[in-house]
């Protein structure tokens, strides 16, 4: 079988995949304690007013014709009705879907952009005042929190620097980008804590390796050695990283999208999770879901392109 | 003419001497094979050769290391790159770990081309099926674009061979090449190394510590022991009739030379571990004819017979006895 035959094979594994995560997502969701036509209608509302606003949302049926409801919907392309926005969810995630696909995209390439160079840096200059001091870094890195970081980062660069927006979205593609920069910054700081660590022991193993040692014995300079042999090689494990850290990508939106008031799904999710705006939650956990599901895809096509010997 | 000389070669690793006193001389076409056990530093005399000891942890204390004239020992890291892959071809032990996994065959054998002859990509992969096909290999042109992973351990060997001579270097180190690979594949290996002697008249340098290797290779032999030298010499000879107990013990323990279904001997203990080694003939703890003066002397390497030398105290005592 060709080695990039699973780009066909794939979407059928993924039937069953995404009816686990649909069972998932409308059962986690009915599980969350309070009641959205009470949160809908105010605590003075009279109970007949409760059963029509039910009745009209089908909320009075039994769970399991609910998630019958759900999945015909759905197979329509039809989410619901968001209770707070008034309107359809489908529309409503779409609208928020740029910022934080430019989230994770942006921080995936910043975090490269980070830990590469430092990483090479470090395993380079092994056990020198260098190592350490990016060793400092990472370990900052992975110890502080993302808000709280996003927090500095605006204090530093856009109050007292005023480099960067505080928060917000802007208008042109240009002013988005600028408006991104801090988030995209704050994800990648941690994330490039793990990866460098993570790339710099595998740059000194390969640095240590028979096939280094190989290339050294041609007479390549060790620049050459580095960039050729060094480099590919240690940065498969890196991507196996990245895609396990998808997830945590994901999630750690969430809580960038509300320090930065990026209005993006992550905080779309928060307001509708605290006004249990049902339709909304369901769609976005949805949607995030697929998203891991299809990064991890794109991780794995990477990893059958960076290493000839991989076969899904 | 000799083309590699190494004289009083010594290696160390802080203080702690290695490898002492390495002599060696090779001619152009000629085989050399250095023998000796696991740890007697054989490998890391091949290494010191190429200039590629780890350099935080060993280095050459010692001696010189002559090739065609210029000690490479005195040469600066930019003109010892000149001298490995276009001088000094090396291969190693096991090819499928210093073969790059992630990089196709061609362009691990084109990339020295590239960068030391500074050839197109075209005209470098040019050269990688032509060596392709003269290691070889067969259907080079397909083959030149495969990954390591895709060949068998003896096309891997034969491959690793073809990245040595990308640059047709005069002199070729092959470390254990062989060892890695199962026998029928070993004797293929061995032929083609002879044969790219004959036909490109390379001087090969084919450390082993497989006996049976170097009856069917070697030109001429030297045995080392605990990172000494202890008996060299041509190889009819000194396979023939050895003048050194270890010569000899290493003989013994050939597959070969056993009764059939009789036990295999083994030369009894263990070889010292790099840097403990003992008093007096390093061999004296192992050796069948260790006398007094072995535990307090150590003997100096003397003519034992013909051009032939040998260091034990009883070299003359061994040629009388048989």
């Amino acid at each position: 079988m060709h080695r990039y035959a699973f780009i066909l094979t794939r979407p059928l594994q993924l039937i069953p995949v995404l009816f686990g995560i649909s069972v998932l997502c409308f059962f986690l969701v009915k599980s969350i304690p309070g009641d959205p036509v009470r949160l809908l209608l105010g605590t003075k509302s009279t109970p007949e007013a409760v059963a029509r606003i039910r009745a009209q949302y089908g909320l009075d049926e039994p769970l399991l014709t609910q998630y019958i409801y759900f999945l015909k919907n759905l197979s329509a392309g039809e989410m619901g009705h968001s209770l707070l926005y008034k309107m359809p969810v489908l529309p409503l995630i779409a609208e928020r879907v740029v910022p934080t696909l430019m989230l994770v995209v942006g921080s995936v390439l910043l975090t490269l952009l980070i830990a590469v160079p430092l990483a090479s840096l470090a395993a380079l200059k092994r056990g020198t005042a260098t190592d350490h001091a990016i060793r400092g870094f990472t370990t900052a890195g992975l110890g502080f929190p993302a808000f709280w970081l996003g927090i500095m980062l605006i204090i530093v660069f856009s109050v007292k620097l005023g480099l960067f927006p505080v928060a917000g979205f802007g208008e042109s593609w240009l002013s988005k980008l600028h408006h991104m920069v801090l988030p995209c910054l704050t994800v990648a700081l941690a994330l490039s804590a793990i990866v460098t660590r993570n790339l710099r022991a595998s740059m000194i193993a390969e640095l240590a390796s028979d096939h280094a040692t190989a290339a050294r014995a041609k007479g390549l300079p060790e620049s050459w050695v580095f960039r050729r042999h060094v480099l590919p090689n240690s940065l498969i494990p890196t991507i196996n990283l990245l895609a396990i850290n998808v997830g945590w990508l994901i999630g750690g939106s969430v809580v960038v999208e509300t320090v930065f008031s990026l209005p993006g799904m992550g905080q779309l999710l928060v307001r509708a999770i605290f006004t249990r705006d049902y339709m909304v939650v369901q769609g976005v956990t949805l949607v995030f879901a697929c998203a891991t599901v299809v990064l991890n895809f794109v991780a794995d096509l990477l990893t059958v392109a960076a290493d000839p010997r991989v076969k899904i | 003419m000799s083309l590699l000389i190494v004289r009083n070669l010594s290696i160390a690793a802080g203080e702690r001497l290695l490898v002492e006193e390495v002599d060696l001389d090779l001619a152009e076409g000629e085989v050399l094979g250095l023998v000796g056990e696991s740890g007697s530093g054989k490998s890391i005399t091949c290494r010191a050769l190429m200039r590629l000891l780890p350099h935080d942890q060993l280095h050459i204390a010692g001696g010189s290391v002559t090739l065609k004239g210029r000690d490479l020992a005195r040469l600066d890291e930019a003109e010892m790159r000149k001298v490995r892959g276009v001088e000094i071809g090396m291969i190693f032990q096991n090819p499928s770990s210093h073969l790059d996994p992630v990089m196709r065959i061609g362009d691990q054998i084109a990339e020295s081309v590239r960068y030391h002859e500074g050839a197109s990509t075209k005209e470098a992969r040019g050269r990688a099926v032509e060596l392709l096909r003269q290691v070889g290999i067969p259907d080079p042109v397909r083959r030149v674009s495969a990954y390591p992973h895709e060949f068998s351990g003896g096309m891997r060997q034969r491959a690793m061979i073809a990245v040595a001579l990308a640059c047709r270097p005069k002199l070729l180190i092959a470390d254990e090449p062989t060892t890695a690979l199962d026998v029928t594949v070993q004797a293929q290996v061995l032929r083609l190394l002879l044969d790219l002697r004959d036909r490109l008249g390379l001087a090969i340098l084919l450390v082993t510590h497989n006996l049976g290797v170097v009856a069917q290779t070697c030109d001429s032999l030297t045995v080392m022991y605990a990172g000494r030298i202890m008996e060299r010499g041509p190889k009819r000879d000194l396979l023939r009739a050895p003048a050194h107990p270890y010569t000899e013990a290493l003989l013994k323990c050939q597959p070969g030379s056993a009764k059939p279904a009789a036990q295999l001997p083994a030369i009894p203990g263990q070889p010292p571990l790099a840097g403990a080694f003992p008093p007096g003939c390093r061999f004296h703890p192992r050796c069948p004819r260790v006398a007094d003066i072995c535990r307090r002397e150590r003997p100096a390497l003397s003519p034992a017979q013909g051009p032939r030398v040998a260091a034990c105290h009883f070299t003359s005592a061994l040629r009388a006895a048989s």
